[in-house]
């Protein structure tokens, strides 16, 4: 079970726990959910009590089972599975959760895998945080949880997400590497996600064998397959659609079978690039990889 | 509170033994002051189950306790025991006087715990032996799932709302899932496993609790027997005529073999200690039951539990029909149909899904879940089942307790299934079908429900 007690982080409704195992991890959320409960309790009374029933304990007692319930609604709206080997990667994809923490709470789950000879292990920190949203004025609650493994259980990695998935609600997959298609490991997470997220923009030397295998992962229709490399080029994608609207092009395009774009490298900087035709040099910098 | 047993305690000597025992186990500190207090109330009494005057001197250690604590001769006998002894400790318990309740208002009552029987004729000749000693008003046969917090607030859902009875029935449900999930393995338990298996280990007591619950009609009044009268009527309303083909069609037995369970690598079932090589024993069972009434005729419960499997998790779900008309054609999406969830145990809760527009423009349509959780809402943690229990069995409240004509048709629905499994031959549908630990149990579960276009909800 986990080790250290709950920690309150001040000045912001967060807590932090460790846990050595799954069992422990479930416990440790389940502590600070409860905590979080009893606080927002005892916010609550002490205010009514100071109105009503100051140096009364009776009446005290009283208000105290009479009083409202806190009642809370879980506002994640996604678990987030994803899955970094590398501690740079997995620091990424921190940032990243924490960047759309308000827009899409979530419970995220954030695997690092490593040594696979050695024994198996797990070293989970979790943290929980209540956030108000801007505008509506209404709290949002996150969790996030990097687990840390060594061992066998990098091939047994579904094992351990599944009795941290939120019931109903949908499960993305983020999978920061090149994701090892027809892997074992790869498919059993595939089978219990509705959405696979990778970055085809990243993908190593053989980008193209990878492209073909989420092909066919997308062909299956299940788990859906998101390519942020693909979401990346929506600049470039709009802008060659947009050529064929001009009234003299446009006739030609049902005639059109390929397409060719040829890039030229700029010598102020080796990622950017653009193709002969016009370009807003901002929307060239976003691209960072070129066919 | 006094202990009988073989073996040779003094009062002092398990008086320290139970502290020790509430130090490790209780969910609250001990305060010594109360400890010390309450503990001057703990009894022993060394005594065999079988020898009458052993009993006797039972009956006398009783009544001197009575004149010391002033405890008006109230008795509540809870049998801790391999159930092989209810019959002698009842037996002579009785011929000791001990059933007899006295005239100045003091009651005699037993509690007993499950299993009550491994099937319909064992289960009647243990109602017997206990009946022919106890009124059926004095026994109180313990399930702890049904004093779980959650469980009791099915009631409190059902019958304290008003707005969900008129949608529960066979016009609004298209169906309802019960699951009972366990990740656990043998845990040491395999010798008894072995005579037990998951369908008169769960299936027989746990949920069919929960169907009865899920399903019955409003009782009269909160109270003990008009409650059980209404869950008894659900379940003789399951059909127990049970033939080969039907049990074949309908119920998916299943054993788990080695496989990953939370990042830990566990070992068969057949490779668990006192489990035999060849075992046949059922550690998953899925199947289909109709209650045959005009509440739920045609509408389909799925129940399914199991060891070994994915995740530790209690739930019913009740899943709403479509609406007839899909009016938004234009949706990208068509939304799932409503579905409560009553989440019984981890993260006890209640969830409702419905549709929503997703806000932008157009109109696309959505699931979205309105999720209330216990835990973060309730700041007081809630007692234990047993807690509860046997609070209310002093308190002389058999409402969460097990009536015996219940226990029957439990066993009435269950104890055919059983018999037709043991008879089959190898190869057959009937036999167990092996699961790698971790999953959700074997495939055929899966071709059960999904012969019906429905799915296993993911949990």
């Amino acid at each position: 079970m986990g080790g250290e007690p709950i920690t309150m982080v001040a000045g912001a409704r967060r807590w932090t726990a460790r846990a050595t195992s799954v069992p422990g991890i479930e416990a440790e959320l389940s502590r600070i959910w409860s905590a979080a409960a009893r606080e927002s309790h005892e916010a609550h009374l002490s205010a009514r009590a100071r109105a009503l029933a100051l140096g009364d304990p009776h009446l005290a007692g009283r208000l105290d089972v009479a009083g409202d319930v806190g009642v809370r609604m879980r506002t994640s709206v996604l678990t987030l599975v994803a899955v970094a080997p590398r501690p740079e990667t997995s620091e990424r994809a921190l940032d990243a959760i924490n960047t759309l923490a308000t827009r899409h709470p979530s419970r995220a789950l954030v695997l690092s895998p490593g040594d696979p000879g050695g024994p198996s292990w797990i070293d989970a920190g979790i943290s929980a945080q209540c956030r108000i949203a801007g505008r509506s004025g209404a709290e949002t609650c996150t969790e996030q949880i990097v687990v840390r493994t060594g061992g066998e259980i990098e091939q047994h990695l579904a094992g351990l997400v599944q009795p941290l998935l939120i019931h109903d609600l949908p499960v993305v997959l983020w999978w920061l590497d090149d994701p090892p298609i027809g892997r074992h490991r790869f498919g059993d997470l595939l089978a219990i996600c509705d959405r696979l997220l990778v970055d085809s923009g990243s993908f190593g030397d053989d980008g193209g064998a990878h492209l073909a295998g989420l092909a066919e992962v997308y062909a299956a229709g299940r788990p859906v397959v998101h390519d942020i490399g693909w979401m990346r080029l929506t600049l470039w994608r709009e802008l060659l659609a947009g050529l064929f609207e001009h009234p003299l092009l446009a006739p030609e395009l049902p005639a059109a079978r390929t397409l060719r774009i040829d890039v030229l490298r700029t010598p102020s900087s080796r990622r950017s690039c653009r193709p002969r035709a016009r370009c807003a040099s901002t929307s060239c910098a976003r691209a960072t990889r070129c066919a | 509170m006094l202990g009988y047993a073989r073996r040779p305690y003094t009062d002092e000597t398990y008086r320290a033994e139970m502290a020790v025992a509430v130090a490790d186990h209780s969910r609250l500190p001990i305060e010594p002051a109360l400890w010390a207090d309450f503990a001057a109330g703990i009894h022993y009494q060394q005594g065999d189950f079988t020898t009458p005057e052993a009993y006797r001197a039972l009956a006398d250690r009783l009544d001197r306790i009575d004149a010391a604590r002033g405890t008006r001769g109230n008795r509540l006998f809870y049998l801790a025991t391999p159930p092989s002894a209810y019959g002698p400790i009842v037996e002579n318990l009785g011929r000791a006087g001990l059933d007899r309740e006295q005239r100045r208002g003091g009651w005699a009552r037993i509690v007993i715990e499950k299993p009550f029987g491994h099937d319909l004729e064992s289960g009647r000749a243990l109602n017997r032996e206990v009946l022919r000693v106890f009124r059926e008003s004095q026994v109180y046969r313990i399930d702890h799932y049904l004093g779980k917090e959650t469980v009791r607030n099915i009631l409190v859902f059902r019958f304290g709302n008003g707005i969900f009875e008129p949608v529960w029935n066979r016009r609004y449900i298209d169906h309802v899932q019960i699951t009972v999930a366990e990740d656990l393995g043998m845990e040491g338990r395999g010798s008894f496993y072995e005579e037990a298996g998951a369908t008169r280990d769960i299936l027989q007591n746990h949920m069919l609790q929960l169907l009865s619950l899920v399903a019955m009609e409003p009782p009269i009044a909160f109270e003990a027997d008009a409650l059980r009268d209404e869950k008894l009527r659900v379940l003789r309303s399951v059909d127990p005529d049970w033939t080969a083909e039907r049990v074949r069609r309908d119920v998916v037995r299943g054993q788990y073999g080695s496989g990953w369970v939370g990042g830990v690598h566990v070992a068969g079932y057949r490779d668990e200690p006192e489990v035999a090589a060849d075992s046949e024993t059922d550690t998953f069972v899925a199947l289909r039951l109709e209650v045959q009434n005009w509440r739920w005729a045609d509408v389909p419960f799925y129940l399914r539990t199991g060891k070994r499997l994915p995740k530790r998790t209690t739930e019913i779900a009740v899943q709403f029909k479509r609406p007839p008309l899909m009016l938004f054609r234009e949706s990208t999406s068509d939304p799932e149909p409503n579905l409560l969830a009553l989440r019984i145990q981890p993260d006890e809760g209640i969830l409702l899904r419905f549709a929503a527009k997703v806000p932008e423009l157009g109109l696309d349509v959505r699931s979205v879940n309105m999720d209330f959780t216990y835990g973060s809402s309730f700041s007081t943690e809630a007692p234990e089942a047993y807690e509860t229990l046997i609070l209310d069995a002093m308190l002389g409240d058999a409402s969460l307790f097990t009536r015996a004509d219940e226990v029957e048709a439990a066993w009435g629905i269950v104890s055919p299934i059983e018999e037709l499994a043991a008879g089959a031959t190898p190869g057959e549908e009937l036999r167990v079908h092996p699961y790698e630990a971790g999953t959700w149990g074997p495939e055929a579960a899966d071709r059960l429900i999904e012969r019906d276009g429905r799915r296993w909800r993911r949990l």
